[in-house]
């Protein structure tokens, strides 16, 4: 039984390929987008973004990025404290409604005084990363708890 | 009737206030952290977080993220064609629910896109605060802007 990793149990240079993924329906975007107070029809206006340069909808950013960080949670963030920061995000591909997304990480760095600066990228289920970035979090040692 | 605006209408140094904030309440953060699959229990079980230094569950960093974003978008990136990142997300006070999120953005850049004329790019900074006026969050990002006349 367990979900997330404290201090002692990371290190730099550990990777991890998380499990499971997770399909975004329709229903999440416009919902996420919604509770979130996004507007742009872009992910809400089916008819509208047919006009446009995917000719459909495109899940929000911030829903994707949310996911892979959820995602990566039992593998590293599970214990963590506090987020500190997220730098350095790149969406490098569109994700549509329908699409699934995995996750794999990273940890780049851990200081003694329990920040652990971690990379995550998603993918979609054809392999290609559709978003990266790094984030740092303040994780406890199992010592302390 | 107009939500966002043009490449045109940025100019670096403007500041938008956005309106309306946001109450985020107990509800918005169990069903963020599950629906995004972050089951860390100090944002869902309060007995477990009663337990740790904060004594008490804090909002979940990415749900604050994404409403900032979300409440920026109506005078920002309102028209955009694509975003196209964030530098940093910086977390700066702790969230509780029952607090209000209220947001600000100024344009630091605007640029003319060097391959396509219908557009250009726009780096901003959002700015987030509670109901005391205390900094949550900043975050900074770019996004491309259409252009009204091409």
């Amino acid at each position: 039984m367990r979900y997330g990793r404290y201090l002692e149990e990371l290190q730099t240079g550990q990777s991890f390929e998380h499990w499971p993924g997770r399909t975004i329906t329709e229903f999440d975007d416009t919902y996420f987008s919604l509770m979130s107070m996004n507007q742009h029809p872009l992910h809400v206006d089916d008819y509208w973004s047919r006009g446009t340069q995917h000719g459909q909808r495109l899940v929000e950013g911030p829903l994707v990025i949310s996911l892979v960080i959820g995602m990566s949670q039992a593998d590293i963030g599970g214990r963590a404290l506090r987020t500190i920061e997220y730098s350095d995000i790149k969406h490098t591909e569109p994700v549509f409604h329908g699409d699934t997304i995995y996750a794999r990480s990273k940890v780049t760095a851990v200081d003694a005084n329990g920040i652990v600066t971690v990379y995550s990228e998603g993918l979609n289920q054809k392999g290609a990363v559709v978003v990266s970035f790094e984030r740092r979090i303040l994780v406890p040692r199992k010592e302390a708890q | 009737m107009s939500y966002g605006r043009w490449f045109e209408e940025f100019e670096a140094g403007a500041v938008y206030k956005h309106w309306p904030g946001r109450t985020i309440t107990e509800h918005d953060n169990t069903s963020f952290a599950l629906l995004s699959m972050n089951l860390n229990p100090l944002f869902i079980d309060e007995h477990y977080a009663r337990s740790q230094p904060e004594g008490r569950r804090p909002v979940i960093d990415s749900l604050i993220f994404s409403l900032l974003v979300g409440m920026s978008v109506a005078d920002t990136s309102g028209r955009t064609i694509a975003n196209l990142g964030y530098d940093f997300v910086r977390f700066e006070t702790p969230m509780y629910a029952g607090e209000s999120l209220y947001g600000e953005s100024e344009v630091l850049d605007v640029r003319e896109s060097a391959t396509k004329k219908d557009r250009g790019v726009v780096h901003i900074e959002t700015r987030g605060f509670n109901e005391r006026g205390e900094r949550v969050i900043v975050l900074r990002r770019k996004f491309l802007a259409p252009k009204r006349v091409v």
